[in-house]
């Protein structure tokens, strides 16, 4: 029984909306990417046949592939390729769209990731002590507090090898912000409008 | 010698030692390093998240242009999350002349602006080609004569341009450690990922990368592993107890700054000028056997 | 060109395998760019189906690993393969090899009736008016060496007659055709052969008085260079003529000779060969070597100092083809031991400059084992072995095997008469 494929609309969705999506065309399927990944073992998928899914128009296993954010960045893949298809960049670029779209491929990494790219956003640098605490409070208060603990350990090693600064809880004392803040936000707004995707 | 220093959001933070460290160094080796007033952050790895590419290049485009603004040095950026960010905009920058219009106009809003030729490197990159292992071994007083020791770069301290080293099989940091007397034990994780920026939030699937490359480097008899990135010190350092819960192994091996172990051959403090307090899983005792 | 005219057309290339040769890749990358998706299949031809004036069509897709439909399509384009139609033609007295000869003949009869029905050069060759095919019907050639050449002398192929090749490789494929037929127009002016024995200006000679009309000649030749009238007489076309002596050594009459080489030259050779007395304890043996490989090779051979059994006398023939059966016979009647054909491969990878010598050297010496056993002498004696030009170490060895198997069987019985 043959399954209907290749509807060009999914393809073209991401040609047009996804960083570095017109990539994709060029892939041949060569698979050396797929089989240099060093987290090869736990995809579902792998970047090559995630490449061919896109051009098969399967929306679904692409939009709801945790693979596209079990991307290490190691960019093993993408020294070896050989048409040049710039793997890490899609894959990061596949992730944020589906994030856009309110699909979440991996829960953790995408409430760390939002809470990395809020200190960015707000203060123009990443508080390693801020960051981490935000993270741990997005599953909720209770929650929050039980994991805290559970990284009591290393945030106590850490505080105690200088290599964090101390804070009683988020925003306690608040992050310092980089002098050029406010220019720095405006160039993140105009740059975020002139970005493929819906909201671009 | 003049050079900027960008030091990252982890050398302020959980590479604080590293930071240390390399001031040390380029104070032995009569480098002046100034660090870019008001940089901000360069994205790292899991800018993708919050941000989409051109977000991320603007970050970067920033520090480029602060940087030519404030005297045009070349960029030292230790950290390779930030070597690969800031290197990745210059290059595309250079290269694509759509890219260079859009990032002016969006610099443009803060009242800045980018005319490229600023150049990005990193901190391997200057002590092996700038400066030449020569000079590096003469600098040393206390040998790390007994110290064996696993070279790590990870993966994103070459790739994926490879501008001042290979890709698939490095060297540079090797040759670094064997002028300061240290012995380099054959290491094939040289540069496979220890699982980079998704380690923290997705450590049982990247345990068996950290576990690979701290395996190897106990099977090989190193006495540590040294390594130029903050991010894999982090992962295989502070984690090890954690490491050992999921995998079932007793690691006990310190990683340690390439910079720590250079400002100490070359006559440095323990804790003033290598930092080596800071590291978690102490690398004291190992040292003073080596050094015996 | 379909994406060039209109860039929003979906373009799909169902595939098996992709070849780029020469610079194609880039109009593989190029295709990509443009939006065309590449679908990898597997053995399985897809199917086409049509519905409400939309072709449809459904294979398995390798890399999803699934049997995918795509629909709506305007327009299917079928990539054909390129394939000669010249049906095999079955040479009649080689498939004798083996075949029962009834239905060999039938089989060559109907090949050959195939083709003839529709040939498009109408050669006035007794052997067919097509060119002879081998391998998946290609014109027979010596590839390696001769690649333009054909079994029929003045007639050269070129572009995808004679292999699979791009329109811009046939145009430098004909240059070189071209080439070679220069040379034949000028060889036929001179009244030379054409390669191999290139200016050679002996002909064949036929004493027809004593022709028993056995067609062994006309059927043989591996150029079809002699016609036959009604009565089965040979005509020979010197012209076609490539000097190769293979209808010498088929004919039973030896009514066939040139004039710097002849049955009887070969034989006077043989039959003058001192040939030591039984009790002297030293065999003779006699190599008659072709010489487009094997003599070569055992020059090279001796060149590189190899060493073998000094009881060997080599004799040169111009092919393998060309012996006669009766220097075997004036051979063991002199008391000679033992007798070696060396000449060049035969077989669908042959080697043999002359096409088919090799291979009818193998045929008659096979043919002759059944007389060679009835006169008491075994047949071990004889023996056709392939050497090329790159098995010169192989000589000595060779040579050792067959005076081992030499002096199992013993001394020629007929030594002395």
């Amino acid at each position: 029984m043959a399954t209907k494929a290749y509807d060009k609309s999914f393809r073209e969705e991401v040609y047009q909306n996804v960083d570095s999506g017109e990539d994709v065309k060029l892939c041949m399927q060569c698979g050396v990417c797929g089989i240099t990944c060093p987290l090869r073992g736990e995809m579902t998928h792998g970047p090559r046949q995630l490449w061919s899914l896109i051009r098969a128009g399967k929306r679904d296993e692409v939009m709801n592939s945790p693979d596209i954010m079990l991307c290490t960045s190691c960019y093993s893949c993408k020294v070896r390729c050989p048409r040049g298809v710039k793997v890490i960049d899609v894959m990061h670029g596949l992730a944020h769209y589906a994030l856009e779209q309110g699909i979440v491929p991996r829960k953790e990494t995408s409430k760390f990731g939002k809470a990395f790219w809020d200190s960015i956003y707000k203060t123009g640098r990443v508080d390693e002590t801020e960051v981490p605490m935000r993270y741990t409070l997005m599953a909720g208060p209770i929650h929050g507090i039980f994991n805290m603990l559970e990284m009591m350990d290393i945030g106590r090693a850490l505080l105690a090898h200088k290599r964090m600064k101390f804070k009683i809880g988020p925003g306690l004392p608040p992050s310092k912000k980089i002098k050029g803040m406010k220019g720095l936000k405006k160039m993140l707004d105009k740059a975020k409008a002139m970005s493929p995707g819906k909201e671009g | 010698m003049t050079y900027f220093l960008y030091p990252g959001c982890s050398l302020e933070a959980g590479g604080s030692h590293y930071l240390v460290s390399v001031e040390a160094v380029a104070h032995a080796l009569g480098l002046t390093l100034k660090e870019i007033d008001d940089w901000n952050c360069c994205g790292a790895s899991i800018h993708y998240v919050g941000g989409t590419e051109l977000q991320t290049k603007t970050l970067n485009a920033r520090n480029l242009a602060l940087a030519q603004k404030q005297g045009g040095y070349d960029i030292i950026a230790p950290c390779s999350s930030c070597y690969i960010q800031m290197i990745k905009t210059a290059h595309e920058f250079e290269e694509e002349p759509k890219l260079a219009e859009e990032l002016n106009q969006i610099l443009a809003e803060g009242g800045l602006n980018y005319t490229g030729g600023v150049k990005v490197r990193h901190i391997l990159d200057v002590l092996y080609h700038d400066l030449g292992v020569e000079r590096l071994a003469a600098a040393v007083k206390k040998p790390l004569t007994g110290l064996k020791v696993a070279s790590y770069y990870g993966c994103q301290t070459t790739r994926p341009y490879g501008e001042y080293d290979s890709v698939e099989n490095p060297h540079t940091m090797d040759e670094i450690l064997e002028a300061l007397g240290a012995e380099v034990v054959p290491f094939e994780h040289k540069a496979k990922c220890c699982g980079s920026g998704i380690f923290f939030t997705e450590m049982e699937t990247c345990a068996p990368l950290a576990g690979g490359i701290l395996g190897e480097a106990e099977e090989k008899g190193a006495d540590m592993i040294v390594t130029a990135c903050p991010m894999c010190q982090m992962n295989l350092e502070i984690y090890q107890p954690r490491l050992n819960k999921i995998l079932g192994t007793e690691y006990d091996m310190p990683v340690v700054f390439v910079t720590q172990l250079m400002a100490l051959a070359f006559g440095g403090d323990f804790k003033k000028d290598a930092a080596l307090d800071r590291n978690i899983v102490s690398a004291a005792e190992v040292l003073k056997n080596a050094a015996a | 060109m379909v994406k060039e005219a209109n860039p929003e057309a979906a373009v799909y290339v169902i595939y098996k395998d992709i070849r780029t040769p020469g610079q194609s890749e880039e109009v593989y990358r190029e295709a990509q760019r443009k939006g065309v998706v590449f679908i990898r299949r597997d053995e399985d031809y897809p199917k086409i189906s049509e519905s409400g004036g939309k072709l449809a069509i459904e294979t398995k897709d390798m890399t999803l690993n699934d049997t995918v439909e795509i629909d709506e399509l305007d327009m299917v384009v079928l990539a054909t393969g390129l394939k000669p139609n010249n049906p095999k033609v079955v040479d009649a007295p080689l498939v004798a090899l083996g075949m029962d000869q009834e239905a060999a003949k039938k089989l060559a009869a109907e090949s050959k009736a195939q083709c003839d029905s529709w040939s498009v050069l109408n050669l006035q060759y007794r052997q067919g008016p097509n060119l002879p095919t081998l391998k998946y019907a290609y014109p027979d050639s010596h590839f390696i060496c001769f690649p333009y050449e054909t079994r029929r002398t003045g007639i050269y192929t070129a572009g995808a007659v004679r292999r699979p090749m791009r329109v811009s490789q046939a145009v430098e494929d004909a240059t070189g055709a071209a080439l070679k037929a220069i040379q034949a127009a000028h060889a036929a002016a001179e009244g030379v052969a054409v390669h191999p024995r290139s200016g050679d200006m002996s002909f064949p000679e036929f004493a027809m008085q004593r022709c028993t009309q056995c067609k062994r000649c006309t059927e043989e030749c591996p150029f079809g260079a002699i016609n036959e009238d009604e009565k089965a007489n040979p005509l020979p076309n010197p012209t076609r003529c490539r000097r190769c002596g293979v209808c010498m050594g088929a004919c039973p009459e030896r009514i066939i000779s040139f004039k710097n080489y002849s049955v009887d030259m070969i034989g006077s050779m043989i039959k003058s060969i001192d040939v030591p007395e039984e009790d002297e304890e030293k065999p003779r043996v006699i190599v008659l070597a072709c010489e487009n490989d094997a003599l070569p090779a055992i020059d090279m051979a001796a060149r590189k100092g190899h060493k073998w059994s000094p009881y060997i006398r080599f004799i040169p023939v111009r092919c393998l083809g060309s012996v006669n059966l009766v220097w075997i016979a004036d051979a063991l009647s002199s008391g000679i031991d033992g007798v070696m054909l060396f000449g060049c491969r035969h077989g669908e990878d042959y080697q043999c400059h002359f096409i088919k010598g090799s291979e009818l050297a193998n045929v008659r010496m096979s043919k002759i084992s059944e007389t060679l056993d009835r006169l008491v002498l075994e047949s071990d004696r004889v023996r056709v072995e392939e050497i090329s030009f790159n098995e010169v170490d192989r000589i000595p060895e060779i040579i050792s095997e067959f005076m081992e198997t030499i002096e199992e069987v013993g001394p020629n019985p007929y030594k002395g008469f």
